[in-house]
């Protein structure tokens, strides 16, 4: 079976001082009906940009070089500017990480949320609020009609994510986009919203890319996973062996290095970790991009490009160490 | 046993709500930021202060400090109690609190000058203190950019230079200048990405460890509390509700909002069992409920908790707990 999105050689460029870098550098993922898909990874690996890449959304002067984005038989990188402004928010649609920001201030909850089913469905406005109470009401907000005259400076930060989250889901989308919806929230606000998403999902049966940093959110909400390490997947897996059986020096590194809550430190001084730092992107180091900090590194990685390697059923690792064939750059 | 190094007592932190009149103002109320929080911290021990946003965690950390003035209470460093010092005119007596007591902020990008070197930041406390002689500052900075973790020839370079976690140890070697007891390291690795996180705290136990330091770690994240404190405290609506070892905290929370809170932590762990989230917001903090504040979302919740205010009060194994019907 094809997967709804099919996402294939992906590749993102900043101009910077007269040269180009590569923010992106083939970026392959996709994603199953009703799947979640986590992509996880640190400042500058590409997770916000890929999952904004597959809207054509990356922001200016940065742009698309190279790849195909495959989403209901067509090529999402090479339809039209109309047909793809038809598809924005209808059949794919996007969770920001800060709902103070992408909600608009000076429009009421319910004008900015009927406004997309006017665009969208050429709804009239009466049948368009209705549509929009219940689906404020089916995220769990319950003076829905009230709500809709709030403005979202009237609203909590957990209420404004709940409209944003109603919002993406107004025109029922094949596909969410979700970038850190969680980030900006309290603990106990983001287990509501983890919990509401994932009910919702499996309401109405769509898939989610799930954008984050967080290894937590990640376990709790994905499917399956894709490890991001300066503009590259290094691995993708089930969610299960991303963190019981990870391939990849960096998910293992990764893993290891993280304080856990659900952890005794009891006589433990020292956590491990990954040596060095995070590489620049304007000037990557060559060969595989994580050898600077890896403990296996050996002279071939410094040299060569892993490619992808299917080692089993759905796991898919770039490492020479675990049998990637490796190109010379 | 010895007296402890820290001892905040009935620490209290209000604003006043204004109402804007024809002529002038009315007060309307008072927000209690901070509503009497008392906790000891002994010598070479790190206190976690843990909580959600608008708990009064960092404003606990501020006050005492002085860094925003306490409307009451105490904080005694080595049994003197600080706050009048630092609010007085003596500023010889200030300086030599601030000697003993220094504050490591959440945001290295916001706490650093930018026009300034990083030698220069490390070196304006010997400036403030009349430290060393003059001379010997540059050699001090030197050593202190060491024992963080960079190298001397750092000292010429500026923030931007830098990346977040190189940051945060500017700011860690900036506290130290003045080689103080007591550090109040507040968020110090919220900002930073994961694989650098784990390098800060290795970092900041390192120098507890070679320097006798007193830690209060205030954190919303409650990994990294449990691998570096040896207790831990629990904040909600300005107050503390619980108080224990780490371990035991960890393990057996006893208040319902401590368990609330653990449990909504997403583990890295997909098999984990996920609890039931916890209704509601939390309440403003000028719409106070009566009573125990978080009974408005307390699953516990009966008719005494509306009408009386729970004691933080012993509950073994020098574990305090605030709440009618702990766990």
């Amino acid at each position: 079976m094809t997967p709804l999105l099919d996402v294939r050689g992906l590749a993102v460029q900043f101009p910077v001082r007269g040269s180009d870098v590569r923010a992106i550098d083939g970026v392959d993922f996709a994603v199953g009906r009703q799947e979640t898909l986590g992509l996880v990874g640190e400042s500058g690996s590409g997770k916000t940009l890929s999952s904004l890449a597959v809207l054509r959304l990356v922001p200016p002067p940065a742009r698309i070089v190279a790849g195909s984005v495959g989403f209901e038989g067509n090529d999402l990188l090479r339809l039209d500017a109309a047909r793809m402004g038809a598809l924005r928010g209808r059949r794919i649609a996007m969770v920001f990480q800060n709902p103070a920001y992408s909600l608009n201030p000076i429009l009421s909850v319910g004008a900015q949320l009927g406004e997309i089913l006017g665009w969208h469905e050429k709804l009239p406005r009466r049948r368009a609020a209705e549509r929009v109470a219940d689906m404020l009401h089916l995220v769990g907000i319950t003076d829905a009609v009230r709500r809709m005259r709030q403005f979202p400076h009237e609203l909590s930060g957990g209420m404004k994510q709940r409209v944003c989250i109603a919002r993406a889901l107004l025109c029922h989308p094949a596909l969410v986009l979700a970038d850190e919806p969680t980030t900006n929230l309290d603990a106990t606000i983001q287990a509501q919203i983890l919990e509401l998403l994932q009910e919702l999902k499996q309401r109405l049966g769509s898939s989610m890319i799930l954008v984050t940093h967080d290894m937590g959110v990640v376990a709790r909400m994905a499917d399956r996973i894709g490890v991001m390490y300066a503009g590259t997947v290094c691995e993708t897996a089930d969610a299960a062996t991303i963190f019981r059986a990870p391939l990849h020096p960096y998910t293992r590194a990764l893993l290891e290095s993280m304080p856990r809550a659900d952890r005794s430190y009891r006589g433990h001084r020292v956590l491990q970790v990954i040596p060095g730092r995070i590489p620049n992107l304007a000037d990557p180091p060559p060969g595989c991009r994580f050898h600077p900090r890896c403990p296996e590194a050996g002279a071939d990685c410094r040299r060569l490009r892993p490619l992808p390697l299917e080692v089993a059923p759905g796991h898919v690792v770039s490492c020479l160490r675990r049998g990637s064939d490796g190109v010379a750059e | 046993m010895s007296a402890p190094i820290l001892d905040v007592e009935g620490l209290r932190k209000t604003y006043p709500v204004l109402r804007r009149a024809l002529l002038g103002a009315r007060t309307e109320g008072e927000i209690r930021a901070v509503d009497d929080v008392s906790f000891a911290v002994d010598r070479g021990e790190c206190l976690g202060l843990v909580g959600e946003s608008g708990c009064g965690k960092t404003t606990t950390a501020r006050a005492m400090l002085h860094l925003v003035p306490p409307t009451a209470g105490r904080v005694r460093l080595d049994g003197v109690d600080i706050v009048p010092l630092l609010a007085g005119a003596d500023r010889a007596a200030a300086l030599r609190v601030r000697r003993g007591i220094q504050y490591v902020f959440q945001d290295p990008y916001l706490s650093l000058n930018p026009r300034w070197s990083v030698g220069r930041t490390v070196m304006e406390p010997f400036r403030v203190h009349r430290h060393s002689p003059a001379a010997e500052w540059e050699e001090r900075v030197a050593e202190l950019l060491e024992l963080v973790g960079l190298e001397a020839v750092h000292a010429g370079r500026f923030p931007h230079e830098f990346s977040g976690g190189q940051r945060q140890r500017v700011g860690i070697a900036r506290a130290l200048a003045v080689s103080p007891r007591v550090l109040i390291c507040d968020e110090p690795v919220s900002s930073l990405d994961v694989s650098v996180r784990a390098q800060i705290l290795n970092l900041l136990v390192s120098l507890q460890d070679r320097l006798g330091l007193t830690y209060v770690y205030i954190s919303h994240d409650l990994a990294s509390v449990r691998f570096i404190s040896n207790r831990v405290a629990v904040m909600y609506l300005g107050r503390i509700v619980e108080l224990a070892e780490t371990e035991a905290l960890f393990e057996h929370p006893r208040h319902h909002y401590t368990h609330a809170l653990l449990q909504a932590i997403p583990v890295p762990d997909p098999g984990a069992r996920v609890a039931e989230p916890l209704g509601g917001e939390l309440p403003s903090a000028m719409e106070r409920p009566s009573g125990c504040a978080f009974r408005t979302r307390c699953p516990a919740a009966q008719a005494r908790c509306a009408a009386e205010v729970p004691v933080l009060g012993a509950a073994g194994d020098g574990r305090l707990v605030a709440c009618h019907y702990p766990r």
